[in-house]
């Protein structure tokens, strides 16, 4: 009996386990579209912002540039990682999905 | 601005960014002879505010300036080493305005773009108004805070993660009633854990109020500060007077801060304390000891890394404590 109960046990664990990869698969396969696709994306600077440079210190692919007052966004090095965003002290810039 | 850009000589020193950091790096050089150019991004020198102002009396000191009474809006009693609360703009003016007598020059409006290496000489790429100039020097100090986006051209890593990072919003606020005056008020919150409200008074009803928190956080400094204060009943009826947006770095200080012919200093250097959040005697400490090496370096005729090194010995007694710190705020976001 006990071995029939640690058996389906196992059981259920591989399957919880499964689904659980899968989802996680599921989202890096997502993320890896949201690289290929750059043109889904956009990115874009609103008045708010104050040009601070919080978001150059995060970026790590150097897309930002601060030129004063303002700010200047490379979208062909930007991976659309949104620290920018989350880091923003005054929702100055803001990711988009684009609808088409 | 173009006849001195197309400048055939080599400038001694160049200093990108005009704040404490690299203001003070140009007065020690320019007050023992040496050609020095700063370059400044904005319109004015000391604004628009980024900072709570909070700093150590000893900076006076340091940059041997007497009579600094008109630049401080208030002195507290406390027992920890940073205690008056200075007008930024008045100093920085005053700096920029010493520099200028003493022969150095300051170039508003202006920004180093990219930096090369050549020859035992660097060169530089300045952008004005929309156009290149291209100037050539012996020694680079970069001096333009955690946001410089010329340090990681010039290839240090200074990337900083969301998690060691601190974005700010506050602002100078006029008709609060402060309970007293000659105390600094730290106020906690649980939305904003393990950041902080800081309320520096300079008279009874007016003072320097303002928030850091975490970049991990995920809410908006602006919008918390404004249901915080509104929450706050001698805080409730405040105006803002000037909005100070900024950001604060929470990470390790730079390992090595020099490179052939290029210093760090100040913020770039991540030279800021993780829980106090406090940078301008930092920064004009280490602004002070680049100029030192810079002059050592230049009456040597050798701007090499084997020379520069030396100055990250004279900043290192600045280093336990800011590690110190910075543990500390790894415990506290664990305990989150």
């Amino acid at each position: 009996m006990k071995n029939k109960r640690k058996f389906l046990r196992n059981i259920l664990r591989v399957f919880v386990s499964l689904i659980i990869g899968l989802s996680v698969f599921k989202n890096i396969r997502v993320y890896g579209e949201a690289i290929k696709n750059k043109r889904k994306f956009k990115i874009e600077v609103n008045n708010n912002c104050t040009a601070c440079g919080g978001c150059i210190a995060v970026c790590h692919t150097l897309a930002i540039k601060n030129i004063y007052p303002k700010l200047l966004i490379d979208k062909n090095k930007c991976t659309f990682c949104g620290y920018c965003e989350q880091v923003c002290p005054v929702k100055g810039i803001k990711i988009y999905v684009k609808k088409s | 601005m173009k006849k001195i850009l197309n400048y055939n000589e080599v400038v001694d020193v160049i200093i990108a960014g005009a704040g404490p950091a690299g203001l003070s790096a140009g007065l020690e050089l320019s007050r023992k002879g040496i050609k020095v150019f700063i370059f400044e991004k904005k319109k004015t020198v000391g604004k628009p505010l980024k900072c709570g102002e909070l700093t150590r009396e000893e900076i006076f000191k340091l940059l041997d300036i007497k009579n600094y009474e008109k630049f401080v809006r208030r002195k507290y009693f406390v027992s920890q080493p940073a205690n008056i609360v200075i007008s930024r703009f008045k100093f920085e003016n005053y700096l920029a305005q010493e520099i200028e007598k003493n022969g150095g020059k300051i170039f508003i409006n202006s920004f180093v773009e990219d930096v090369k290496r050549e020859n035992n000489i660097l060169i530089l790429k300045i952008m004005h108004d929309k156009e290149e100039y291209f100037i050539s020097a012996k020694i680079l100090i970069i001096a333009e805070g955690i946001d410089s986006y010329l340090a990681r051209k010039a290839g240090f890593d200074t990337f900083i993660r969301p998690k060691d990072f601190a974005s700010c919003y506050g602002a100078i606020m006029k008709n609060v009633d402060i309970p007293d005056p000659n105390r600094i008020y730290i106020i906690r919150d649980k939305r904003i854990y393990p950041g902080y409200l800081w309320v520096f008074p300079n008279s009874e009803n007016s003072g320097n109020i303002g928030l850091g928190l975490l970049g991990i956080n995920g809410k908006r400094a602006k919008f918390l500060f404004k249901k915080l204060t509104s929450e706050i009943k001698w805080l409730k009826k405040g105006e803002i007077v000037e909005e100070i947006v900024g950001c604060i770095s929470v990470a390790l200080p730079e390992q090595k801060p020099y490179k052939d012919n290029i210093l760090l200093i100040g913020g770039s250097a991540k030279l800021v304390d993780s829980i106090s959040g406090e940078g301008i005697y930092q920064a004009i400490y280490s602004g002070k000891m680049a100029a030192e090496t810079a002059l050592i370096a230049l009456s040597q005729k050798d701007c090499s890394e084997n020379i520069l090194k030396t100055y990250r010995e004279k900043i290192d007694f600045l280093y336990p404590e800011l590690i110190k710190s910075y543990l500390m705020k790894e415990k506290l976001i664990k305990g989150r």
